[in-house]
């Protein structure tokens, strides 16, 4: 079969370096693959509670954690244009069949397509997201961050099997079919008489809850 | 947990069908716990004993086919004469007795098989034994023996799960009759409740629509009615064209609203399909340049991890991720220069050339089947992403079409009300008396909606608990299920917990109701393909796969031993797979305590012999019932019975195959 180029998608790669920017503020970085997929995978389910597009609404729910092509893709072209830059790459400790790689934003070359991508309004309130998300995922111990995102309320649901597909918002509405949703929605129920929650609270006390749970 | 069937014990006395040994008019058969066979010729009764034990056990009833119904009865009652007609006499003396332990209480059922009356019946309990005279009485024992709430989940229990019989209902083909038996079994106190508001969401949704039908006639009538007095103008006759027209626009809808239902199951598997195949390439991908890394790691020392990067994806899929455009030659150039030990980055002979042995001949084969893997991967998720995207395509334009169809049908809507504006004031008058009869009907209707929409709210609690309870045990399910399954079939076959989404009644809610489903591979497709009905697979896979998901519930959600019956389980196979069900048989209820009962013809092959392998030649015949011996012969056997008796000799005395 003849190589055909990769479908690139603007849409994903500009997240995907607000993804990095965003562990990179938080000290986050560089960033195991697995870890990526996994922060990118909590701002998918989470992004309805910032009232942001989610970047894909389904994901297949598999044994090593959830994983995203697209995003692989446009992470590989942003390698290619020097966007991101490989700080290590050894084979997986964890799985012989698969390559380790630790990833880092280039910032030189970076910086001017950041500013470009948040000088967009909405753009911007996905970067503050992003922000508050990464500070909160900085909390989880390096080791846990992929367990973490297995622990999460849609893709624990015990009633989708491992091989299917976990649907929070592509043929599903944002809010009303996603478990994480609903779930980071439930803490106003457990605060003091008179206190609103604001969206960066529930967001950080739900990521302190997959922590709690992957920690043990 | 529920205590299931376990026979013991079955006596059949003075029928003429059976005998008995030297025609003591007597036929008794005691199971212990393992395999049994029932072996006969056409004709000689196997499957009408299986039925007897059924009928025994369960009474002259069964219940309606599965699915959501109205307030009507589930049980209904079967022709009591089955057993009468078979013979001369019409069974005027005889009668079958069975013992039947349920959990620690042991049932004791005698019936009368001119009419299947209860002859005698005794239940005994570690705190004392109750005789029972009445089928009220017997049924409300049998049903807390089980540990049911119903007597029509006993019955469930004994059609769907302990007897796999020649008329079945298929259980792991139908989600209607999964959640009927999910909810006897896992929810057997809410199980009746369940039952009774499914019914009522049924009748009022089934009263509102028929109230909506007479509303629609009579606006069509009050319509026709206006027409008639039409003399100047053609205002009504506008008026009831359009009213056709919307008649015809609201056909067109739910034609649409169907085929769009369907296609959306065929997009959501299509959507699967391409996720796993997106998985699987990435699996093999990440697989070739692993390999790639390793055999080129000399030839990249020196060079940074991005770098190495950008050449290892160059490598593995031929493109270049800097410009994101087709590499063939630069790749094949990279994979030259490596393997000639030369300078990947520059093509200059390196320190390390002369030892051309660093890459071992294993590792470059183990490379060029993992590229060849990798592309197989590539075209399978090529040829399933444009199903998805057609699938996407069709469903567009389909929603395209409804909109449309909408749309005019709402423009024809607002027409009649913009033309009924405009009539004749005294005509007005008397439609508006026509209007208010219309009115009344659909208060009717609203408020039989609000009975369904209260009784949905209720039912969603109790569902909610049967869904909790089904996951809880899913894992359980699904691992005996696989564990069952791999032996027995050639695909790779996997039970999956997957709730399916019904509405109850035509019209509102939907709700989410437990079930489990196949997914097998296929030779005719790639990748694991869901079975949702029984015509994806072959006769024998439909039917072993239903008998195994039996076993596993029996297995997995029963508190005791068991019993499984099944008739002619050696009819839908080939030689091989004779074997292979003889050993699922050999290794089910092994060291449980469970036994499992199968009727089948004398044939040769290793369905007997693999069925029996865990005893010894010479005790096989025990495990036997033999109805040559002991059933009123049919012609060919009283022509052939010495051929038919070394029949069964030499497949009671033939090795198992391994």
């Amino acid at each position: 079969m003849t190589a055909t180029a990769y479908k690139a998608d603007l849409r994903v790669r500009s997240r995907l370096i607000q993804l990095m920017a965003a562990l990179e503020v938080a000290g986050v970085t560089p960033i195991p693959n697995r870890d990526l997929h996994a922060f990118a995978y909590l701002a998918n389910v989470l992004s309805p509670l910032w009232e942001v597009e989610a970047l894909e609404g389904s994901v297949l729910k598999d044994r090593n954690g959830p994983r995203s092509s697209a995003l692989e893709h446009e992470l590989d072209l942003s390698i290619g244009q020097g966007l991101i830059k490989i700080d290590s790459l050894r084979p997986d400790p964890e799985n012989p069949a698969r390559l380790d790689a630790t990833y880092y934003l280039n910032g030189t070359a970076a910086r001017p397509v950041l500013d470009e991508i948040n000088s967009l309004p909405d753009e911007a309130s996905v970067a503050s997201f992003l922000n508050e998300l990464a500070f909160a995922f900085a909390e989880i111990l390096p080791g846990k961050r992929d367990d973490a995102a297995q622990q999460d309320a849609a893709w624990s649901n015990p009633s989708i099997a491992s091989g299917r597909i976990i649907d929070f918002g592509e043929f599903v509405e944002q809010t009303r079919g996603n478990p994480t949703y609903n779930v980071a929605q439930e803490f106003q129920r457990f605060a003091p008489d008179g206190v609103r929650l604001n969206r960066a609270e529930k967001l950080l006390m739900y990521v302190r809850l997959l922590k709690r749970r992957a920690h043990g | 947990m529920i205590n299931f069937p376990l026979i013991e014990r079955l006596i059949v006395r003075d029928f003429g069908l059976y005998p008995g040994i030297s025609n003591s008019k007597v036929l008794e058969v005691n199971l212990g716990s393992g395999p049994w066979l029932i072996l006969g010729v056409n004709g000689l009764g196997k499957s009408t004993l299986l039925l007897l034990m059924r009928y025994l056990l369960a009474g002259p009833v069964k219940t309606r086919n599965a699915g959501f119904a109205g307030e009507r009865d589930d049980l209904q009652a079967v022709n009591n004469k089955f057993f009468a007609v078979r013979v001369a006499d019409g069974a005027q003396n005889a009668s079958a007795e069975m013992e039947v332990r349920l959990g620690d209480a042991v049932l004791n059922v005698e019936r009368n098989l001119s009419n299947l009356s209860i002859k005698r019946a005794i239940i005994r309990r570690p705190q004392g034994s109750t005789e029972i005279t009445t089928e009220e009485d017997y049924r409300a024992e049998l049903t807390s023996a089980t540990g049911v709430a119903q007597f029509e989940d006993v019955v469930r229990i004994i059609d769907n799960l302990a007897f796999f019989l020649e008329a079945r209902q298929p259980l792991i083909w139908d989600g209607a009759a999964q959640f009927e038996i999910f909810r006897a079994l896992l929810t057997p106190n809410l199980s009746a409740e369940l039952r009774r508001l499914e019914g009522e969401i049924v009748s009022a949704d089934s009263t509102a629509r028929n109230l909506s039908a007479t509303l629609y006639k009579i606006t069509q009538r009050r319509d026709k009615e206006a027409v008639k007095k039409e003399t100047a103008t053609d205002t009504r006759a506008r008026i009831a064209a359009s009213q056709g027209e919307i008649d015809a626009l609201n056909r067109e809808e739910l034609r649409i609203v169907e085929e769009i239902e369907n296609l959306e199951t065929t997009r959501v598997d299509r959507r699967l399909q391409v996720k796993r195949g997106e998985k699987e390439l990435d699996d093999a991908t990440q697989n070739y340049e692993k390999l790639k890394f390793e055999v080129l790691r000399q030839a990249f020392a020196g060079v940074k991890p991005t770098e190495q990067y950008v050449f290892l994806k160059m490598l593995s899929d031929r493109i270049c991720i800097a410009c994101n455009q087709p590499a063939e030659s630069a790749a094949s150039e990279i994979q030259k220069r490596s393997d000639e030990c030369r300078c990947v980055i520059c093509g200059n002979p390196t320190e390390y050339s002369d030892n051309v042995e660093t890459i071992s001949d294993a590792m470059r084969i183990r490379a060029a089947d993992a590229y060849g893997a990798l592309d197989v991967k590539r075209q399978e998720l090529s040829i399933s992403n444009a199903s998805y995207v057609a699938s996407n395509n069709e469903l567009f334009l389909l929603q395209q079409k409804l909109s449309q169809v909408r749309l005019q049908s709402e423009e024809k809507a607002s027409l009649i009300r913009r033309l009924r504006r405009n009539l004749p004031t005294d005509e007005n008058i008397a439609l508006g008396r026509e209007e208010e009869r219309i009115a009344v009907l659909r208060r009717e209707v609203v408020s039989f909606r609000e009975e369904r929409e209260k009784a949905e709210r209720e039912i969603d609690e109790l569902l909610e608990a049967l869904k909790r309870a089904t996951e809880h045990v899913r894992e359980l399910v699904e691992n005996a299920f696989n564990f069952k399954a791999a032996p027995f079939f050639a695909e790779q076959v996997r039970l999956v917990y997957s709730p399916r989404t019904a509405k109850i009644g035509q019209g509102g809610r939907s709700f989410e109701f437990p079930a489990f489903e196949v997914e097998m591979t296929s030779g005719a497709t790639f990748g694991q393909f869901i079975r949702r009905t029984p015509e994806q697979v072959s006769l024998s896979q439909r039917e072993y796969l239903d008998i195994i998901f039996r076993m596993t519930l029996l297995e997995t959600l029963g508190n005791t031993q068991s019993s499984l019956v099944i008739d002619g389980p050696e009819g839908s196979l080939d030689a091989v797979f004779a074997g292979r069900a003889g050993d699922l048989f050999a290794r089910y209820a092994k060291g449980s305590g469970s036994n499992i009962l199968l009727a089948c013809n004398i044939i040769e092959g290793a369905f007997v012999p693999n069925t029996l392998s865990d005893f010894p030649p010479e005790v096989r015949n025990s495990r036997v019932v033999n109805l040559i011996e002991q059933a009123a012969p049919t012609q060919a056997l009283t022509d052939l019975r010495p051929l038919y008796l070394q029949k069964v000799r030499d497949i009671l005395l033939r090795e198992p195959d391994r």
